[in-house]
């Protein structure tokens, strides 16, 4: 059984109103606000979990959103949750950054020396050990507290992909983490 | 049968969450700054303030089209009344036609329904002739040109600019006057003259058009020819964009009959007709027409941004 904090044992996706898309491809005011208040907090935290710069995924996620508004007449509705269209938007312009700093720098990033100094630092440190693809993974699992299925339908993957990328997460955490003296936060 | 290659991933055990969701469990805390998302937010309407329509503008395509297209037609119509061909008439007939279908008015002298014309136009009696409207008309027609029928050349371009303004597709959107909306730091002026108004409305003191006694040695064929083109797809949407402006562009745009090619292809006409007689061309249009008006819309060569 699946222990999770208290906190985040209730959540779920939310509830989709059958018209909302309708409503954001009407650019309704209204409707698009409802989005960003509701989905920018996932989109921050997958972000930053990404590029591990709050500045950075703080700008990262505003883009997200007007994006989103520039191409809602191109999206399509399969009966995902926005939130869906909106990490995939994501997962891109993190990608992008990346790219963007690594051309700049010239050479691939290199993850601090320094020691994490507190516990977000901890976990950011944690999720630069892994991939693009299973920090997303662990990200919805383990921060935002969905369930494997959720988790399948928010990323466009099967639940059978997403196990297998949260069990290489965190068997690599595993193994980051424990070579790590330092990073006592456990 | 289960595919041999295919691997079933344990879930992770009860102790292998515990442990990644207190390692992440900073994670679940962070937020953007408010003021950050007040930022966003405000980002987000003023996103939205911009419609797909004002960004593409295809309604400006049509009016620019529209008016583009009607207003030479008109200078054609006019030296085919001055010439006695009928012939001429037929075609001219028809895109009015199809200009009044696409709610724009060609050169029927009905009174203009536009709110923006109407304010500062006042009818006059029709069949005064107006000096100021044979220079206008000159202009219209060929720039060069000197016995077009003043009073319908100008007649016909000014209508056929102002229905568009009565649905709120018309120059208002076109001219994006007040910042360009499209995203490019140019300012994008269409038309003749003025921060917006493609034909001149926009101080627009009417004057009835009237009688004109055009001079006889009109080079007006040269608008005459260069009416092809637009049936063809070669009209004024390729003419809008033509030099690199593209919407967004950091290049202004100038529609009508400057730049470096023209649309109606007369820009380096040369004239070769002469208009012999001295036909009494009478309009009738009625308060909606105006000096200044439809100089630049379907002529040659001599209008720039004011």
């Amino acid at each position: 059984m699946a222990i999770l904090p208290a906190a985040r044992t209730a959540v779920s996706l939310p509830a989709r109103e059958e018209d909302e898309v309708t409503r954001l491809k009407r650019r309704e005011h209204a409707a698009w606000t409802a989005v960003f208040e509701r989905e920018h907090p996932l989109v921050f935290r997958a972000v930053l979990a990404q590029v591990g710069d709050r500045t950075v995924a703080e700008d990262i996620t505003g883009q997200v959103f007007l994006e989103a508004i520039e191409g809602i007449g191109r999206y399509r509705d399969r009966g995902r949750p926005i939130a869906a269209w909106l990490l995939a938007i994501a997962r891109h312009r993190a990608h992008d950054w990346f790219r963007r700093r690594r051309r700049e720098q010239g050479v691939a990033i290199e993850p601090s020396t320094e020691g994490p100094e507190t516990a977000l630092d901890v976990a950011l440190e944690a999720l630069s050990a892994l991939t693009p693809e299973q920090r997303e993974v662990v990200v919805l699992r383990f921060v935002e507290g969905y369930s494997l299925d959720e988790t399948a339908g928010l990323t466009g993957r099967s639940t059978g992909a997403v196990k297998a990328l949260q069990h290489r997460a965190l068997a690599r955490l595993r193994a980051v983490l424990g070579e790590d003296a330092t990073w006592s936060y456990r | 049968m289960k595919n041999p290659l295919t691997r079933d991933y344990p879930l992770p055990t009860p102790e292998d969450e515990a442990f990644a969701s207190d390692t992440f469990a900073p994670l679940c805390h962070e937020r953007m700054d408010d003021s950050v998302v007040a930022r966003w937010r405000g980002a987000i309407v003023n996103a939205l303030a911009i419609t797909p329509a004002a960004r593409y503008g295809p309604a400006r395509k049509v009016a620019m089209s529209s008016a583009a297209v009607v207003a030479p037609l008109m200078a054609v119509s006019a030296v085919g009344a001055l010439t006695g061909q009928d012939e001429l008439a037929a075609p001219i007939d028809l895109m009015g036609d199809l200009a009044n279908s696409m709610g724009t008015l060609v050169n029927d002298a009905t009174p203009v329904a536009s709110p923006v014309a109407n304010a500062s136009t006042t009818p006059t009696a029709s069949g005064t002739p107006d000096p100021s409207s044979t220079a206008s008309a000159t202009s219209t027609a060929t720039g060069t040109a000197t016995a077009i029928p003043s009073g319908t050349a100008v007649a016909g371009a000014g209508a056929a600019a102002v229905a568009p303004h009565e649905n709120g597709l018309g120059c208002d959107d076109i001219l994006f006057a007040n910042g360009h909306m499209q995203g490019g730091p140019v300012g994008c002026e269409v038309g003749n003259s003025a921060d917006h108004r493609q034909n001149g409305w926009k101080n627009a003191t009417a004057t009835a058009t009237a009688t004109a006694t055009p001079s006889p040695s009109a080079t007006a064929t040269a608008s005459a020819t260069a009416v092809s083109p637009h049936e063809n797809g070669k009209g004024c949407d390729d003419v809008i964009f033509a030099n690199g402006h593209m919407p967004g562009g950091p290049v202004g745009c100038d529609v009508g009959n400057s730049g470096d090619h023209r649309q109606n292809g007369v820009k380096n006409a040369t004239p070769t007709a002469s208009a012999t007689g001295t036909p009494a061309v009478t309009t009738s249009s009625t308060g909606s027409t105006n000096p200044g008006q439809g100089k630049n819309n379907g002529g040659n060569g001599n209008s720039k941004k004011p």
